[in-house]
């Protein structure tokens, strides 16, 4: 009797278990990557693509790449982020720079983050001792990029209890590096607003 | 009689050939709607080469906002081939009643014509 009793409780806690644990599984479904997305008013792809976009549309109208008669040479730095919201900038000006690198009409050199690669490829061609000198390449070749790109991202938020409305302003600059001249600067601004 | 038949034919052939030669697509056929977007009226499409770059601008007049209509450029090679793959769906920056430019520049100098996107919710 005790037993049976037991086997019961077992059977209904194993029921149940199966039961919470089909009913919370996660429905996953592909979505469009270049759609447009209204989850919530935090920095999100369709932000991120909006402000590429713009940037790269309005650098390659720039008096620098129509007047250069050979694609100007820049190099891209951080992208500060003034919002209090997480942003990896990185992905704006990485986006921005893959744009430009495609339409051939501007040449990226490495940027600070990527100059560590950079030593270490050389190096290790030149330095190791294993490899072809006629195929090696040489140290001493690198081409410094004339102007750098750089800027910022800053939001102003504002809430009520029924609407949240935040304002996305990214701004960017071209400088040459060897003037200080800002040959160029654009800003893109977004609103999103949220309400229940 | 026969010269005044020969003139008359010659005439049709002249205009048949023109109006053959200058087929510039219209805004109908240079949009493409998806679902319904018919509160977005396009008043103009024109485009340009800016350093070997193909420049688009439509201007647009929205009706109301009641959808959420978002838009994109789609770029086409001499050889009526899609280029450059996909844009990214941008939502439209214009109000209700208000009128804008939607602006897009290729990728990059393959891109000879191109069609404006609409797609609504």
């Amino acid at each position: 009797m005790f037993n049976l009793k037991r086997i019961y409780l077992l059977a209904a806690l194993c029921v149940l278990a199966l039961t919470v644990g089909c009913a919370s599984s996660p429905s996953v479904k592909y979505g469009d990557s270049k759609g447009v997305e209204t989850v919530n008013t935090n920095f999100g792809s369709t932000d991120l693509q909006t402000i590429a976009e713009a940037m790269t549309r309005s650098l390659l109208e720039s008096h620098v790449v129509l007047d250069s008669r050979e694609p100007p040479r820049v190099t891209v730095y951080d992208v500060r982020n003034k919002t209090s919201e997480y942003i990896d900038t990185s992905a704006i000006t990485a986006k921005i720079r893959s744009q430009l690198t495609k339409s051939g009409r501007v040449r990226f050199t490495v940027s600070t983050s990527e100059m560590q690669n950079q030593v270490d490829e050389l190096k290790r061609q030149t330095q190791s001792g294993l490899y072809n000198t006629q195929t090696q390449t040489k140290m001493g070749n690198m081409n410094g990029a004339k102007f750098r790109v750089e800027g910022f991202i800053g939001s102003i938020v504002k809430q009520t209890k029924d609407v949240k409305d935040v304002f996305y302003n990214f701004h960017l600059s071209l400088i040459n590096n060897e003037t200080g001249d800002v040959e160029w600067e654009d800003e893109k601004e977004i609103r999103k607003t949220a309400t229940r | 009689m026969f010269k005044k038949s020969l003139l008359k034919s010659g005439v049709l052939t002249a205009i048949l050939l023109i109006s053959a030669c200058n087929s510039t697509p219209t805004i109908d056929e240079m949009t493409v709607r998806m679902r319904n977007t018919d509160e977005v009226k396009i008043l103009d499409l024109r485009s340009i080469k800016v350093n070997n770059l193909l420049k688009a601008e439509a201007t647009i007049l929205v009706k109301s906002t009641k959808k959420s209509i978002s838009y994109r450029f789609m770029w086409i090679d001499k050889n009526a081939f899609q280029v450059y793959g996909d844009e990214a769906w941008k939502p439209l920056p214009v109000g209700s009643g208000q009128s804008g430019v939607l602006i897009g520049i290729a990728p990059g100098p393959a891109a000879e014509t191109f069609r404006l996107e609409l797609s609504s919710d």
